[in-house]
């Protein structure tokens, strides 16, 4: 029976079955990720997001060899903005580039912008699914759990960023709602290090409260296991 | 009310906030809690800002967390956790802690976020409350779940630090840092005797 070596052997009824889980990739779009986009612009080091790509790259591979469900979301807004809270638009408008402002790649976090596309180097192929959503977590005001629930899916591989805001999001609210996640260590950063250690600090302790952990050698292993 | 200087900036962001579009959340706190995360100290700085929330006509809501049933992985998951387990309702340490008065609502979660499948949200649209005071048990647990999901859903955050604490101090610090991120990435945090300032 094939299962990921995780904080606990998962999925926690394994085995590991294609059909039935997804591959959720987080955010990993211009404005986060990539030479012009938000954070770039911003002044703030790229290097922790930009990390991400490779490993996130490589679980793309596999799940796709595995022929599972594949999700990319990206944060992002209408053109008119009328999906943004108002105090998420203050926030970010005392900083030089405000969330809808036009930046080097376009608007910053909004839709259809290239701004928000998908990084090249993991660009959605056909039949995956891309998700926009307004919130931190992708199940707030989004289909997501729907899309989820449609096709029986329960099981899901979480990577992305960032790992302190929009992936501990998405996976906890995944546990609250009774699905089995299961996140990859080493696929994931946040844009400052001390936040990203005591997010996973949180998410692991105990064995993980509310989900699993593993490295992204292990999750490889297992993919690879199931579509040979 | 004045704004409360919290960090990172004075809250509410949009200007000075009332009773009447405010409201208190007191999440989680329940007896095993309190016991297991040896949170006396938070609790009672939590029943002093109840006290002098209520002496300024504020409103009031409590969650509480329990399931009757649990659906399989999360039961699985359940029944491994050390500490912060999810009750059954009615159990031993279920019972909240601090004693509601007939005029606040208490509102039963299932899951970490008190807004999940519960009636929160609309409880506190009907009341006109957009503008949240955050206290609760535990910091990583149902209190972070809670702030994030109403960050999501546009109310503007006050997470009060010492009126509520986690198993691991670095955890909680660790998370109070994530909150203020940026420019407030899940919203604001200030301590008790800053939020009573406000208030006097």
């Amino acid at each position: 029976m094939t299962q990921v070596r995780a904080t606990y052997p998962w999925p926690i009824f394994g085995p590991l079955e294609p059909r039935r889980t997804a591959l959720i990739v987080i955010d990993m779009q211009v404005d986060f990720c990539a030479p012009g986009g938000w954070v770039d612009q911003l002044g703030e080091p790229l290097d922790n997001t930009r990390s991400v790509i490779e490993p996130v790259c490589r679980l793309l591979d596999v799940a796709r060899k595995g022929g599972l469900t594949i999700i990319h979301t990206r944060e992002c807004h209408r053109p008119d903005l009328s999906d943004l809270n108002a105090n998420k638009k203050w926030r970010s408008s005392v900083r030089e580039l405000g969330i809808g402002d036009l930046g080097v790649c376009g608007r910053v976090l909004v839709q259809g912008e290239d701004s928000s596309a998908i990084v090249p180097e993991l660009a959605p192929e056909p039949g995956e699914i891309v998700l926009d959503k307004p919130g931190k977590s992708a199940f707030f005001a989004t289909e997501f759990d729907n899309i989820l629930r449609a096709r029986a899916i329960d099981a899901l591989i979480l990577a992305g960023v960032t790992s302190d805001c929009c992936v501990q999001a998405t996976f906890r609210d995944a546990s609250d709602r009774g699905y089995d996640a299961l996140l990859v260590r080493d696929a994931t950063a946040a844009v400052d290090d001390a936040n990203h250690a005591a997010m996973l600090a949180s998410l692991e302790a105990f064995g993980g409260r509310w989900g699993a952990l593993a490295a992204l050698v292990d999750v490889e292993t297992a993919l690879a296991s199931v579509s040979a | 009310m004045k704004q409360i200087a919290a960090d990172p900036y004075p809250w509410p962001f949009d200007g000075a906030f009332s009773r009447e579009n405010t409201a208190f959340l007191i999440l989680g706190y329940q007896q095993r809690a309190v016991d297991e995360l040896a949170a006396h100290p938070a609790l009672a700085t939590t029943t002093e800002l109840l006290e002098r929330w209520r002496d300024a006509g504020g409103r009031t809501f409590f969650s509480r967390r329990g399931v009757e049933t649990l659906s399989s992985a999360r039961r699985w998951r359940n029944e491994r956790r050390q500490i912060d387990r999810i009750l059954r309702r009615g159990a031993p340490g279920w019972a909240l802690a601090v004693e509601p008065r007939d005029n606040e609502p208490v509102v039963d979660h299932v899951g970490d976020s008190a807004f999940y499948a519960s009636d929160l949200d609309h409880l506190l649209r009907r009341a006109n409350a957009k503008n949240l005071i955050m206290a609760g048990l535990p910091t990583d647990g149902i209190v972070h779940a809670t702030m994030r999901e109403a960050n999501d859903r546009g109310y503007e955050c006050l997470l009060v630090a010492d009126a509520c604490t986690a198993h691991d101090q670095a955890i909680h610090q660790g998370i109070l840092k994530i909150t203020v991120f940026g420019n407030g990435l899940f919203g604001t945090v200030a301590p008790a005797s800053v939020v009573f300032e406000a208030l006097a």
